[in-house]
């Protein structure tokens, strides 16, 4: 039987086929990574980019934050957080499985992970069916997040800009905490 | 009405053991008959006296009679009863304190249970204490005094085995049939709660077996969280090898204790409330550091909070409700290492932010005095110690 000619309706239809096949158009969870150095504030805003967020995992490689600190910003947003140092890279998947089973959280945030791409694609299978958001932090762009924000700390405000999805402009928000210290330059 | 007898017979679902010797049933909801035969019974025990059996219409008295103690009897004679009260409920009543109380009642002029009752019974409490104070009031008002009700759980373990036709040496066949067992046994005690799951191979040629044994820090149900325990028994299954080929396998599952009755509030889904502290427990049981963060009463910021279980206390999501920090410290820098290391002096301004001087384990002075400072790349929080030693503690975020 032969083919029908492509043509630009066909086009549309073939990719709509495609991406409703490979999940792309069904899936309802969202990717957004934060890219920033230590002290540009990514940490800080986290959970500013979670606004509906009712309990929150924040899953480490390496722990080094200051928890009363950390607890106390998510309390100010009504969160409830849970923290998971993972020690072993090589445990992310099991984690990321009993997490998905016990559907509890609201929004994941994977803190300096160090994710590839497989593991990027892994966590969209995995989480497809479900509505949430995971929050990437980390210092390599990664092609499998929807938006791409960067972070920069500016005269006395934390300057955000979007490379991928999000706002065309840059935001600031005034940072509370380093304006102590800015004072002196 | 309650029945106290030193005969444990699991005829009643309400019932609680006391002291390690009585059974306190409660028959409350019983038939008239079967209270009858009971207060029958009694009456028979009096006369036979082969079995000590108190019934009344609440515990205190049941346990005066089961005790043989009345407000006639000598007041010494409570000693057996307050020992096991006080050892049941873990009262920190030791034997002398229990000794010295009673000779305290005798230079009282106190001699029979009876005279108890000239003491006024908030005085009992300010001179004896809580402890005693309960005691005593179930003593001398059996019908007023509150009595704490802890059901009874069998410890019975659910039991199951099975004999291979031909020896079996494969790994995958074994742990199907467990499988199969497994899915039996859910079947038949839905809502069984496991502490432990022990599996025996009984080998072929030779007398030793091999055992294989899974210990759960929480409760684990056989129905709801069959297919987590199938993935476990699977891990380790696949990987196993026993030496000569399996004949029978034998499983036995220990109960746990039964889960903790949790406060819920109106206005919060109870769903989510179970389902953080099941995902907590699973994630602890595989050795993930799940944890939230609880205030020590130190200031050094390395040392002033610690992780703790991430198990909510109470049932409440609620965060305020759940954190176990204080206040203190929250004017310092997101970003901290776990340990601060040494750096040369820093060059530039330096914006003081706190100083902190305590005495250590060896009684010597300590001080940090803690600045902000900039580096190339960001703000850093650094210190300088009382030897004028320079440390980077954290970086400003």
């Amino acid at each position: 039987m032969p083919k029908p000619p492509i043509n630009q309706e066909n086009k549309i239809q073939l990719i709509q086929n495609f991406q409703e096949r490979s999940g792309l158009k069904t899936s309802r969870v969202k990717f957004i990574q934060l890219i920033g150095d230590l002290g540009s504030g990514c940490r800080r805003l986290a959970f500013s980019f979670l606004p509906a967020a009712k309990t929150v995992v924040w899953i480490s490689l390496r722990w080094n934050l200051y928890a009363p600190v950390l607890w106390k910003l998510a309390e100010d947003q009504k969160i409830q957080l849970l923290g998971i140092e993972l020690q072993e890279k090589k445990r992310f998947r099991r984690l990321c499985k009993e997490l998905r089973d016990s559907q509890v959280f609201d929004a994941w945030i994977l803190d300096g992970l160090k994710l590839s791409e497989g593991e990027g694609f892994f966590l969209h299978q995995l989480l497809r069916p479900l509505s949430l958001k995971v929050l990437v932090l980390d210092s390599k762009p990664h092609s499998f997040c929807h938006e791409r924000a960067h972070i920069h700390l500016s005269h006395q405000h934390y300057r955000i800009f979007w490379s991928k999805g999000g706002s065309p402009t840059p935001s600031y928000v005034p940072a509370v905490f380093p304006s102590e210290v800015l004072c002196l330059s | 009405m309650f029945v106290v007898t030193s005969e444990g017979t699991r005829l009643s679902p309400q019932c609680m053991q006391f002291a390690k010797k009585w059974w306190i049933y409660d028959l409350t909801p019983f038939h008239s008959f079967w209270k009858k035969t009971v207060e029958g019974q009694q009456s028979s025990s009096k006369t036979r006296n082969t079995t000590h059996i108190g019934v009344d219409s609440n515990v205190w008295g049941a346990l005066l009679k089961a005790y043989k103690l009345h407000l006639f009897s000598p007041l010494g004679s409570i000693a057996v009863f307050a020992s096991d009260f006080h050892s049941h409920f873990k009262n920190k009543i030791s034997s002398k304190n229990l000794r010295e109380t009673l000779a305290i009642f005798s230079r009282l002029g106190l001699d029979k249970i009876g005279h108890l009752r000239r003491l006024p019974p908030h005085q009992i409490q300010q001179r004896f204490g809580k402890a005693w104070a309960d005691f005593l009031r179930g003593i001398i008002s059996p019908k007023q005094a509150s009595w704490i009700w802890e059901p009874f759980h069998s410890k019975d373990p659910v039991l199951w085995s099975y004999d291979f036709e031909n020896l079996c040496v494969d790994g995958l066949r074994i742990f199907e049939e467990i499988k199969q067992g497994l899915e039996k046994l859910a079947e038949i005690h839905p809502y069984f709660g496991i502490s432990q799951i022990q599996i025996h191979f009984i080998l072929s040629e030779v007398t030793e077996e091999e055992t294989f044994d899974f210990q759960f820090t929480h409760r684990i149900s056989l129905k709801k969280d069959l297919g987590w325990i199938l993935r476990l028994l699977q891990e380790r299954l696949t990987h196993m090898s026993v030496s000569y080929p399996v004949q029978r396998i034998c499983m036995s599952l220990l109960p746990a204790d039964s889960p903790e009755s949790i406060q819920l509030s109106l206005f919060e889904d109870r769903a989510k409330i179970l389902a953080w502290k099941e995902v907590c427990k699973k994630l602890e049981n595989q050795n993930f550091a799940v944890f939230q963060p609880e205030s020590t009463a130190s200031y050094v910021p390395e040392f002033s909070w610690r992780r703790s279980s991430a198990l909510p206390a109470s049932a409440s999501l609620n965060a305020k409700k759940n954190l176990n920090f204080s206040l203190h410290g929250l004017r310092r820098p997101l970003i901290q290492e776990k340990q601060p290391y040494q750096i040369s002096p820093p060059e530039g301004a330096l914006k003081f932010s706190e100083r902190l001087a305590w005495f250590d384990e060896k009684g010597e002075r300590r001080q940090r005095d803690y600045f902000m400072a900039r580096t190339a790349r960001h703000w850093v929080w650094v210190f300088k110690n009382e030897k004028d030693e320079w440390f980077r503690q954290g970086i400003i975020e």
